[in-house]
């Protein structure tokens, strides 16, 4: 019989039912609940409602005579072996209200008869009248709580009812315990509180305990005497890890991390009968050279300590733990996992399972140019003949490109440039071969697998550096394969978003499995010139040095070195050198190059009559200058910013007119674009980005065309013609149309008086005596007018002369004379009035005539001349002598008839105020630069004479020699029939007509230069080639 | 305009000498003999040289030359016209020099050396006066002998081509004679150092050199 009570509560009231062999049997629907081990069984009972007594007055019936104990759990221990072996049952009658119902609510009865309500803070403001038990120290609290005896089942509850921080130790009572602790330090916090209420129940166990015969309660058989086999077990994906290198370490703190690909391994604990599940956990052991690190999850986030057992509750009952490891240190290892011994001795255990694996280092090298090896590499430009030169840049050898390091690999990355017809460089990786002795046995048949991926761009793998033949991505090779480094070649395919969001990477796969990738991996940024070019924005009222739409590039228009330099000039003009990649891409390098087109140097281009004409000897200083040293293989360069441009302030053009030149780029990756040479059959093979424009230096002159408003100016268009040859570009401004009215003093003379025509125009006259009133109409050049310089256009040009006093001989009283110059070899011209106004005949001018006895004598005036409009010759002067002597006449018999014959001649003595002349031109001086010009209607004439002067402010024709490296001017000459330096190209000796020094004059010369303005509109070679060179930038300048 | 002004080399300068003396003395006839006293220039008195044809006597120009009113030499024109006015009717060929000295340099900042040029138009077509005429001068401290043209050239004229320019006359009247007088800023023309020192001037045009004449530069005059 029953005597006992056999329904007992928990402390939630849930509720149980003891049953006896006597009870008979178990309904089959009714499954009792299995107990396995001492510890948990005693902690079940504990928190069941009965006091201590109770256990042991049933084991007294359970077992009849018992020693009494003080230990509290001696008789607990007793009723839980006997549950633990079957003989007595226990199951559950289910209490549906008091399983629903929540932590918060559930009230916790002390054995000493005090009920506990948990409590969350809140509930204080909605139970003002109600008092929370208190605490003075968390040993306090912790005590209080192990004193409601809460199964772990109740402690786990509360703990994620009020989502309190987890216990470390998993180990069943340092769990248990440590639920309780942290229950405790939450209780301290006051996070969770215990509304107190003292019930005077008597205490429970006095309520369902019942005194009761002392008849022994039958036991039932023991029923678990079968043993339950348990077996560790280890599978892997594969049985090789990835060796990480840890690169992510290298990476960005934004950048999303690349991790190694783990394998993924399986533990788990079988069993032979599922029932009861073994209870308790594995130890896991490692060992050989290999190191793996594991983890909970496939992103490698949660780590597991696989020094440290793993619960029972992962790995038993059908649960596999599954882990992700990744190698730490290569080679191979043996995972080991060992059951934990269970204190049930239904387990048997057996041996631990072991898997060898292999931690494998897979290792791929990534090269980049040697820049700075490449930055000393010297080839000499200045070397005649310039094939020479050409021929050192295509022996230039590269030295070998080197590995990056793991850390440049991911930090730094390789940089290539978007691929197009062979132009950019290739960048060398190696798959290094594999270590044998790092794989397990029997896998002789994986596959390394070279992929590419990435935020952004692609490159594509080739197998030689250049040309070659493309090979495929994903790359698989077999591992038999590997017994040696593979080379390849990366290049660009598609440019990137942002730095480094292309790699590559190698990858370990096994029979068809997915690959693991990233066991080594590398990062490119791969880019795209978009442009170069140059961009000049001027200031208003400042020089336009780029004349973007015909490419010309005016060198002279800011002084004689700021216009060449490609730099911005504030206040002037803002200049950018600018190359622009695709994308924003910032800290590329970006070399730029001013590439010289190849007529630079082709001799034709300056001039098929130059001799011993040499591009190398050309001073250097007035080349371009695009690198450090002329003799450096790379150009300066520029790293992009944030916007992936590069701007570069250091570029100078050069100062020779006719130059050409392309704006090219290219990345320091690709140093081989340096050795571009413009249309060399193979250096200009590969090409650096060029700019649409090319620039052509030119040199921008102003002229002021001051002319009589009266005429009309006969066409300029052959004086710019004959300056494009020497890439002068002559442009007019400012012209001043005068009113010869309008110019004080200014007298104007009647045409025939020059040219003997007989017409009677008006005609202005310019020369050193009026020519101020002319050169003062030349308005000051304006920083978008300089360097410039005033033709004062003239009808006729002559300069007065203040004649020397010459004696004529007259056979007759009047007669007419031809006035020479001092040296008696040149006309002068009389006209009337005197250019220099005031009298002609000039003091002292005098008559002498002997008559055979006595001498007369008497002074000439205006009065005794005329300038007839018949006259032959613009020296004719018609002198009267007067017809008798003068009173003053020293004869004493004044009023002789004077009457001079072929025998008895007078002397005429004259001093006449005269002028030399004509002239075509006359040039400025240093400082002055104002030319006269004679308007004439032939049109050859009329240009060569402008032209002609404009070449004399630019000293021509050149006397020094060896200047700028320049071929002395083989024809240049003075004298000769002209007046400075000159230019005798084709010019013949006069048969019979001397200068000065008895050399023969030239005749026929055909350059601007020669010395008399004939028409000719063309400079020769040489004056040509030194007015390439010349500084434009003022007049007489080197 | 630049002066052509060159330092002549010793050696050269000798053979210069040398060869100027031989011509004049064959071709020339230049006289050795006293020309008289300047009035102004009594230390030079004793070396002024007789040059050109026995016939013109080189005395002749020499004396139109010491005839003038010095104080006229602040004004270049005026001092030619009284040049010009001492001039006899007849050719006289050949050249004569006349300067003030001693010059002080505290006193005065320049000096004038004024030149009488007679030549022949036969002379003048062999030997052009323009091209031909050079200033001659020896610092007697450092026995260094410079030249310099006394017309300097214009350089900077383009001539008209010849079928531009009126053909010369066919007949033409020209004259048989000319005289050329100048007035040189020595100090301006020849660039000499502003510092007491003694100078010789000559002027020469082919075959005819004129009279030597000294010139001193002295801190103070007395």
């Amino acid at each position: 019989m029953l005597v006992l009570n056999q329904i007992l509560y928990d402390r939630f009231g849930r509720k149980f039912k003891l049953h006896f062999s006597g009870d008979g049997p178990i309904p089959k629907k009714i499954k009792p609940k299995v107990f396995f081990d001492l510890v948990s069984t005693r902690s079940f009972l504990a928190n069941l409602r009965v006091g201590e007594w109770y256990w042991q007055k049933l084991s007294y019936h359970l077992i009849g005579d018992s020693p009494y104990s003080a230990d509290p759990f001696y008789y607990l221990d007793t009723v839980a072996r006997l549950l633990i072996q079957g003989r007595i049952k226990l199951f559950v009658i289910s209490d549906m209200q008091a399983e629903h119902h929540s932590v918060e609510k559930r009230i916790f009865k002390q054995r000493n008869g005090m009920s506990y309500q948990i409590v969350t803070p809140v509930a204080l403001i909605t139970n003002p009248g109600k008092t929370t038990k208190k605490f003075t120290s968390k040993k306090e609290a912790v005590q209080f709580v192990r004193s409601l005896s809460l199964g772990e089942e109740n402690l786990n509850d509360l703990v994620r009812a009020f989502k309190l921080e987890l216990p470390i130790d998993n180990t069943l009572n340092g769990k248990q315990e440590s639920l309780i602790a942290s229950i405790g330090d939450a209780v301290m916090e006051e996070k969770v509180l215990f509304f107190e209420e003292i019930i005077n129940n008597p205490p429970i166990s006095e309520v369902v305990y019942e005194d009761v015969d002392v008849k022994s309660v039958p036991l039932g058989p023991e029923t678990d005497v079968v043993q339950i086999k348990v077996l560790a077990k280890i599978d892997a994906e594969y049985r090789v890890v990835l060796f990480d290198k840890s690169l992510t370490s290298h990476q960005g703190p934004s950048e999303e991390k690349v991790q190694t690909g783990a394998t993924e391994v399986e533990l788990w604990l079988d069993q032979d009968i599922s029932s009861p599940v073994f209870d308790q956990g594995a130890n896991i052991s490692l060992s050989g050279p290999g190191k793996i690190q594991a983890f909970l999850d496939k992103d490698l986030t949660t780590e597991v300590n696989l020094d440290e057992p793993i619960l029972c509750d992962k790995i038993t009952g059908g649960k596999k733990l599954k882990i992700w490891v990744k190698g730490k240190s290569p080679g191979k290892f043996k995972i080991k996992v060992t059951p934990l011994a269970s204190s049930n001795g239904k387990f048997l255990i057996q041996p631990p399972a072991e898997l060898e694996m292999g931690v494998v280092e897979l290792m791929l090298e990534v090269y980049e140019q040697d820049t700075q090896e490449i930055a000393k590499i010297k080839v000499d430009p200045d070397q005649e003949p310039i094939t020479k030169y050409h021929t050192d840049l295509e022996a230039v050898n590269f030295p070998p490109q080197i590995v990056l390091s793991d850390e440049n690999k991911i930090k730094k990355g390789r940089v290539l440039h978007v691929q197009h017809a062979g132009n950019f460089g290739r960048s060398k990786v190696v798959v290094k071969a594999l270590v044998e002795s790092q794989f397990p046995r029997g896998y002789g048949n994986c596959q390394l697998t070279l992929s590419s991926g990435g935020k952004s761009g692609s490159v594509k793998l080739f197998d030689s550096e250049f040309d070659g033949r493309e090979v495929s991505l994903p790359l698989n090779l077999n591992k038999a394969d590997l017994t040696i480094d593979k080379i390849y070649w990366v290049e660009g395919a598609v440019e990137c978003n942002a730095l480094r969001e292309t790699r590559l990477d190698l990858g370990l796969s096994v029979g068809g499995k997915p690959t693991m990738r990233n066991g080594d991996w590398a990062c490119f940024t791969v880019v795209k010139i978009a442009e170069v070019g140059l961009d000049i924005v001027t200031s208003t009222g400042k020089a336009e040095v780029w004349d973007k739409a015909r490419n010309r590039f005016y060198v002279n228009l800011d002084g004689t070195e700021d216009a060449r330099k490609l730099k911005s000039k504030p206040s002037d003009r803002n200049v950018k050198v600018k190359a622009k990649l695709t994308k924003k891409i910032s800290g590329v390098k970006v070399h730029f190059c001013l590439v010289p087109d190849k007529r630079n140097w082709d001799k034709t281009h300056w001039g098929a009559n130059l001799i011993n004409f040499e591009f190398s000897k050309v001073e250097r200083g007035l080349k371009q200058i695009d690198k450090i040293d002329r003799k450096d293989l790379t150009h300066l360069f520029a790293n992009t910013d944030a916007d992936g441009s590069a701007e570069l302030d250091s570029l100078v053009l050069s100062r020779i007119g006719g130059d050409v030149f392309k704006l090219g780029a290219y990345l320091g990756q690709d140093a081989h674009l340096a050795k571009f040479v413009d249309g060399h059959t193979t250096l200009s093979k590969r090409e650096p980005i060029f700019s649409a424009d090319s620039i052509e230096i030119w040199r921008k002159y102003h002229i002021q065309n001051t002319y009589n408003k009266n005429i009309a100016l006969p066409s300029r268009a052959l004086t710019r013609t004959s300056f494009e040859k020497c890439f002068i570009e002559i442009q007019e401004v400012d012209e001043n149309k005068y009113d010869p009215a309008t110019i004080g003093g200014l007298v104007e003379h009647e045409l025939w008086q020059f040219d003997m025509s007989g017409s009677t125009r008006k005609v202005v006259c310019v020369g050193d005596i009026n020519k101020a009133k002319f050169t003062s109409l030349f308005k000051a050049p304006t920083d978008t007018t300089k360097p410039k310089a005033h033709m004062v256009m003239c009808d006729v040009q002559w300069d007065s002369d203040m004649g020397s006093s010459q004696d004529f001989a007259f056979s007759s009283r009047i007669s007419s004379i031809n006035y020479k110059n001092r040296a008696g070899n040149s006309y002068l011209g009389v006209f009337d009035p005197p250019l220099g106004g005031g009298a002609i005949v000039q003091s002292p001018s005098k008559w002498a005539w002997n008559d055979g006895s006595k001498m007369h004598q008497g002074r000439l005036d205006d009065t005794n001349i005329s300038i007839e409009k018949s006259r032959g010759h613009y020296s004719e002067v018609k002198i009267e002598l007067p017809a008798t002597c003068p009173a003053s006449c020293p004869c004493g018999s004044p009023g002789t008839l004077i009457v001079p014959t072929a025998a008895r001649k007078a002397i005429v003595r004259v001093k006449l105020k005269a002028a030399t002349g004509p002239w075509a031109g006359e040039s400025g001086g240093v400082g002055n630069p104002q030319c006269l010009i004679v308007v004439d209607s032939n049109l050859n004439r009329f240009n060569n004479t402008i032209a002609h002067e404009i070449g004399h402010l630019f000293k021509s024709v050149r006397k020094d020699t060896g200047w700028k490296g320049i071929p002395d001017h083989p024809d240049q000459y003075i004298r000769r029939g002209g007046q400075g330096s000159h230019c005798k190209e084709n010019a013949t000796e006069h048969a019979s007509r001397v200068d000065q020094n008895g050399d023969k004059i030239y005749v026929g010369g055909t350059c601007v230069m020669y010395h008399v303005a004939v028409g000719n509109n063309t400079f020769c070679d040489n004056c040509s080639a030194d007015l390439r060179v010349r500084d434009i930038s003022d007049i007489f300048k080197d | 305009m630049k002066c052509n002004s060159r330092i002549l080399d010793w050696k050269i300068v000798n053979v210069f000498i040398v060869v100027a003396v031989l011509v004049c003395n064959s071709a020339c006839s230049i006289s050795q003999e006293s020309v008289g006293v300047s009035k102004d220039n009594l230390n030079s008195t004793s070396k002024r040289k007789k040059v050109g044809n026995p016939n013109m006597s080189l005395q002749t120009l020499i004396e139109s030359l010491d005839n003038i009113d010095l104080t006229l030499i602040s004004s270049n024109e005026a001092i030619k016209d009284a040049v010009y006015d001492e001039l006899p009717m007849s050719q006289v060929e050949g050249i004569a020099l006349r300067i003030l000295t001693p010059v002080s340099i505290a006193e005065q900042h320049d000096t004038k050396l004024i030149i009488l040029i007679g030549i022949s138009s036969e002379t003048n077509s062999k030997t052009p006066l323009d091209e031909n005429a050079r200033i001659v001068w020896t610092n007697k401290e450092s026995n260094r002998v410079s030249e310099v043209e006394l017309y300097p050239q214009p350089t900077n004229k383009i001539p008209m081509p010849e079928d531009k320019v009126p053909l010369p006359p066919l007949n033409p009247v020209l004259p048989q004679h000319l005289y050329s007088v100048e007035v040189v800023n020595i100090r301006e023309k020849l660039k000499i150092d502003w510092v007491p020192s003694t100078y010789t001037f000559q002027v020469v045009v082919g075959e005819l050199i004129s009279n030597k004449v000294d010139f001193e530069l002295v801190e103070y005059r007395d």
